[in-house]
């Protein structure tokens, strides 16, 4: 009787497994600590990016001609809406001038260089999202060569989605904020209360359930409420100050009752992604 | 002895179509598939396993296929070398085993298929938690993901399962 598998098979297989399980610690802990994956790995990712274009753009641009369908039918509400909002325009911006120029002056007689608000957009189009039900990512169409560096911020088109995990020439993957796991860079944010009252955390969780990020850890004597906003605070030298994350959606204590926890509902644009821009903090 | 085999073109074409479209897929419907229920498309592995059932002919290494698609996969998409690259071949072996025992028709082919997309999920999951690079209970994964993953995988199966079919047997 001839055997199932024989042993050289096993050995085989068992070979591989191990060599697999060695390649992929090796890309985890390249991926936690070094700013750039190895050139093999970069230029194999740059040539797979170029020909993913030949369905990745025919795509985008389907998709983008449904969105301007749907635009047109809209047109009308609109534009009505918009027409209320162009009589203030131009008084806000001459305001936004003002108020710039001033702040200007204000830093210059201070001697501060950059303060932590100022930052460079890069703007890049997304080309592909993961298709993995744990790994919320996807792939950007700017990389190393357009300035994009890891751990930088990504933002939507309503606020903070994501951060850099991987930077390649031409492309780069972005992590979604919902993913939080231990060794990922997590974001300062500050809640700001009616008072104008602040409180500084770090989102260290997301509940998958409600589609909300967590703040854990929170020791303080300020009351924040519902429908507070939450904006990044600029603290901890990568993600730029003023950046909005979302809305404060339930207030409630950690598991002990000593720390406040807050749920925070992000804007609904987390999921619908088209033309994303990567924040390189100026220092 | 080779010959000019133009099943093999199609096939390694529509290897690297496929392999795109799961990424554009997941993009363009992200609103629709990335929910409350996770449905990941895995049009690469339809067209794999496709191979496999239907090319019989001319020998083809779908293994090898397999696990250079799992290697670009890793490469492009997740980043993490080694996942996919030996799920993928493992998931068209066992394949190949069930489709030998099997007799061959669309509910044993759909249970096969749907039985290895189950497998690769788990599989992949498995590595990535072991290795702490995804942090979601593995009692969420089973719910919101892996079951309605396996239904709308099956029902791609069910849709491509003709035309693919004889697309293959014409060009053979």
């Amino acid at each position: 009787m001839r055997k199932f598998f024989s042993n050289r098979k096993w050995l085989t297989a068992i070979l591989i497994f191990i060599i697999c399980l060695g390649f992929i610690s090796v890309s985890v802990s390249t991926r936690n600590n070094k700013s750039m994956p190895p050139f093999i790995q970069r230029f194999g990712n740059d040539v797979v990016g170029i020909a993913s274009w030949t369905v990745a753009v025919p795509a985008n641009s389907v998709r983008h001609a449904g969105e301007t369908v749907n635009n047109l039918i809209n047109t009308y509400k609109e534009n009505q809406k918009l027409k209320a909002q162009v009589e203030t325009i131009t008084a806000t911006k001459v305001r936004d001038q003002a108020i710039q120029s001033e702040n200007d002056q204000l830093k210059r007689e201070l001697k501060i260089k950059s303060g932590l608000a100022d930052y460079n957009p890069i703007v890049a189009e997304a080309l592909v999202r993961t298709p993995s039900a744990w790994n919320d990512q996807f792939v950007i169409n700017k990389g190393s060569s357009a300035g994009v560096k890891k751990n930088m911020s990504v933002l939507g088109a309503k606020g903070l989605i994501g951060r850099v995990i991987e930077v390649n020439n031409s492309n780069s993957k972005v992590e979604l904020i919902s993913n939080t796991v231990d060794t990922d860079n997590k974001f300062p944010v500050e809640a700001t209360n009616s008072k104008g009252e602040t409180v500084n955390g770090i989102i260290n969780g997301y509940d998958r359930k409600t589609g909300q990020l967590i703040v854990g850890h929170l020791n303080t004597k300020i009351k924040i409420k519902v429908n507070d906003k939450v904006s990044t605070n600029g603290l901890g030298g990568i993600t730029p100050k003023g950046i909005y994350v979302g809305k404060v959606a339930k207030v409630t204590t950690d598991d002990y009752g000593t720390a406040t926890k807050l749920y925070i509902q992000t804007p609904a644009s987390m999921n619908d992604l088209e033309v994303v821009t990567v924040v390189d903090k100026t220092s | 002895m080779r010959e000019h085999q133009p099943i093999r073109y199609v096939f390694i074409i529509g290897l690297f179509i496929s392999l795109f479209l799961d990424g554009s897929i997941s993009l363009i419907f992200s609103h629709l598939l990335y929910g409350k229920y996770i449905l990941v498309p895995s049009i690469t592995f339809a067209w794999l396993f496709f191979g496999m059932y239907f090319i019989n002919r001319t020998n083809e290494h779908v293994e090898i296929w397999a696990a250079i698609a799992g290697l670009l996969f890793d490469l492009f998409y997740t980043g993490i070398l080694g996942v996919y690259v030996i799920v993928f071949p493992i998931a068209i072996i066992i394949g190949r085993k069930l489709y030998r025992f099997l007799p061959m028709n669309i509910v044993t082919g759909l249970f096969s298929f749907a039985f290895n997309i189950a497998l690769i999920n788990v599989f992949a999951y498995g590595l990535n938690r072991l290795m702490n690079a995804t942090n979601m209970a593995a009692g969420y994964f089973l719910i919101h993901a892996v079951i309605p993953t396996v239904l709308f995988n099956s029902v791609l199966f069910l849709i491509l399962y003709v035309p693919i079919g004889v697309l293959f047997d014409r060009i053979e």
